[in-house]
């Protein structure tokens, strides 16, 4: 290896020699190296990262219970909501309507139910069709027409019940007058 | 391969670890002293490469900010020490710190004029010198750093490939052509 000035300072170079000295003014002036903050003592995590783990297990499986429960509380008291309501929902009364059938023997009458007429199911109808179809014209509603309620017409359905007894007991006494049959007791007493 | 020739060449290998591994066990055994939090050990780095540190740093930044930027980068590496992967490196990580910072300077640098502390007296001196550094600053980043090391700072060449990571011939060649292109610049025949 060479030894030169500008390599290792041994020997001599008065050009280098001018320059270090004129540069000397820019050169480090040693001074007192930074204080360290003070050590802060790292604290260990208590846990372990098998315990971190076992914790994120547990928590999961509590929030699937807690989730769980949840689910069937609400459906709990929905079908409660369901039943209270289905309680406090007013019900009209159901009606059988019947109807008194004369056997062809005069002595025995046969109650049928009214069989309630099969609605008529609903016609679906294209687009086209429904814009050639005409409007409906305009009905005057009769004035007289009276609308019964559910109640009023089992009222009636049973007063004309009543009546035909009456009527057909009318008939029978009128045909025992009539054609010489026995008259009974309770017409003889009116008499 | 002949039998000596590899005998000799296991030997060359055997005797290098040999040569290196203390010599690069002891920056990393400072290193970590220094990640302990070690005082001791943070003024042995500091007194170690602060006069590197200044002289990068010069070359880049005015020399009224250079001091404090300094100071600047050994607090940053303290911080940062424990991401240093190859503690047997640190001087050319301290020299990466070094340049970032000084460029970093600039980034929120407002132009101003260097004064000089005594107008009076070496006037003519110090404008030479100031002359000196500029035709230096003015060469490129290799031979800048380099001969900043060696003109002012007045590091030998070995201690300047110690310290930044350079090998013996990068030193030298960067100071032999960083010398001409200076003597160049400044005007001055050989």
């Amino acid at each position: 290896m060479v030894n030169d000035y500008l390599w290792n300072k041994k020997g001599e170079d008065p050009e280098i020699e001018l320059f270090e000295k004129q540069l000397r003014i820019f050169q480090y002036q040693e001074l007192t190296p930074p204080r360290l903050p003070a050590k802060v003592s790292v604290v260990k995590p208590y846990f372990s990262f098998f315990s971190l783990r076992l914790a994120v297990g547990l928590s999961v499986i509590f929030g699937l219970l807690l989730y769980g429960a949840t689910i069937l509380i609400t459906y709990d008291s929905k079908e409660t909501a369901i039943i209270n309501r289905s309680d406090l929902t007013p019900h009209p009364p159901t009606f059988n309507p019947v109807r008194v059938v004369q056997s062809k023997n005069d002595n025995d009458r046969i109650i049928l139910p009214i069989k309630p007429e099969p609605q008529s199911k609903p016609q679906f109808i294209n687009a086209s069709q429904r814009v050639k179809r005409e409007l409906p014209q305009k009905v005057r509603r009769t004035k007289n027409k009276i609308r019964l309620t559910a109640e009023e017409k089992y009222a009636y359905n049973q007063l004309m019940l009543a009546l035909s007894i009456t009527g057909s007991k009318l008939n029978e006494v009128k045909s025992k007058v009539n054609g010489g049959g026995e008259i009974p007791n309770e017409i003889k007493s009116i008499r | 391969m002949s039998e000596p020739e590899m005998t000799g060449n296991l030997f060359f290998l055997a005797n290098r670890e040999n040569n290196s591994t203390p010599k690069q066990s002891a920056e990393a055994r400072l290193v970590d002293r220094v990640c302990d939090g070690e005082q001791q050990a943070f003024d042995e780095l500091y007194l170690r490469y602060s006069r590197m540190i200044h002289g990068i740093i010069l070359t880049r930044v005015p020399f009224d900010e250079v001091d404090d930027i300094v100071q600047e980068v050994f607090l940053a590496a303290y911080k940062n020490l424990h991401t240093l992967r190859d503690k047997n490196a640190v001087g050319g990580w301290l020299a990466m710190i070094a340049r970032n910072r000084a460029n970093e300077f600039y980034r929120s640098f407002k132009p101003t004029e260097e004064l000089s502390e005594d107008l009076s007296h070496n006037q003519q001196a110090k404008n030479q010198a100031r002359e000196i550094l500029d035709a230096i600053r003015s060469l490129t980043e290799t031979y800048r750093e380099t001969l900043i090391l060696r003109l002012v700072e007045g590091m030998t060449g070995e201690e300047i490939a110690e310290r930044t990571g350079l090998t013996h011939q990068s030193v030298r060649v960067n100071l032999h052509r960083g010398m001409k292109l200076l003597r160049h610049r400044l005007g001055i025949t050989e």
